[in-house]
């Protein structure tokens, strides 16, 4: 079963705390802490991408949307903008090129993390005229700590959820 | 410890906002003369990479003057940021203010 819930917020740095706040509420105890603290950190930076670059010319008042769609074996994050079209592949593909580390754009550091914490991400835009930035992680059997992070291989399926 | 050595402590979410007002205390501390400064990250619940981007900009100052910037007390969301940012090779990292303060 898919259980989701959304939330509007403005185009506001300030609603971050709200954002925040919103989703452990839902979802604290039904994650486990490394997919709780990954999936925040996701939404956080889609969330202040949008504010600062999609928005950057929109009033206060235009609407980011968020959805949180937990399904049995994978939790999926939607943030959606009205902004222009942003060409997602190729500011992915600069970021990667350059030094993460040094880029002095705090931005160009956002899409870098969500394109290191996400498993899948995709970006669309809708006949409405709205941007989705779509990411999804799956659950797993956490590496056992000193293992290799990279290892994917223990599907575990379902985390206990009610 | 002597004056030279400050402690700061952070709260609640390090994002940009949060972010620019420790460079500010940080500028300021620089500018006095302190050359040893901790950030007390106990009571960061969140940070996001505008916070993290003033923590490395904070960074680069304090070592361009010769001196040090530390971190203690992160969470492992703070941690997860640094580990894929590779600053957390950049940063010393205490496990706890006594932990700094035994060092220094």
């Amino acid at each position: 079963m898919t259980q989701s819930y959304r939330l509007q917020v403005n185009t506001n740095l300030e609603e971050l705390a709200q954002i925040l706040d919103w989703f452990n509420s839902h979802y604290q105890e039904k994650l486990t802490r490394s997919v709780l603290i990954k999936s925040q950190t996701i939404l956080a930076e889609a969330f202040t991408n949008a504010v600062r670059h999609a928005h950057r010319d929109k009033r206060t008042e235009t609407p980011i949307e968020i959805v949180v769609y937990l399904h049995p074996d994978q939790i999926e994050l939607q943030v959606w903008d009205f902004g222009p079209e942003f060409d997602w592949e190729q500011q992915l593909k600069q970021v990667q090129e350059a030094d993460p580390v040094n880029a002095e754009a705090s931005g160009g550091r956002g899409i870098y993390l969500i394109a290191r914490l996400a498993d899948r991400f995709r970006y669309y835009r809708t006949p409405d005229e709205r941007n989705c930035l779509q990411m999804i992680n799956d659950f797993r059997t956490e590496p056992v700590s000193g293992q290799e992070s990279g290892i994917r291989s223990q599907e575990s399926g379902v985390r206990s959820q009610h | 410890m002597d004056s030279s050595v400050q402690i700061i402590q952070v709260s609640g979410i390090l994002d940009g906002m949060n972010g620019g007002q420790l460079r500010r205390t940080i500028d300021e501390m620089l500018k006095a003369g302190t050359r040893v400064i901790l950030i007390d990250c106990t009571a960061v619940e969140f940070m996001d990479s505008s916070g993290l981007g003033a923590l490395v900009m904070a960074l680069k100052q304090t070592k361009l003057l010769g001196g040090q910037l530390s971190l203690c007390g992160i969470n492992d969301q703070v941690k997860m940021l640094l580990d894929l940012t590779n600053m957390s090779k950049v940063f010393k990292i205490f496990p706890s203010c006594e932990a700094f303060k035994q060092s220094v």
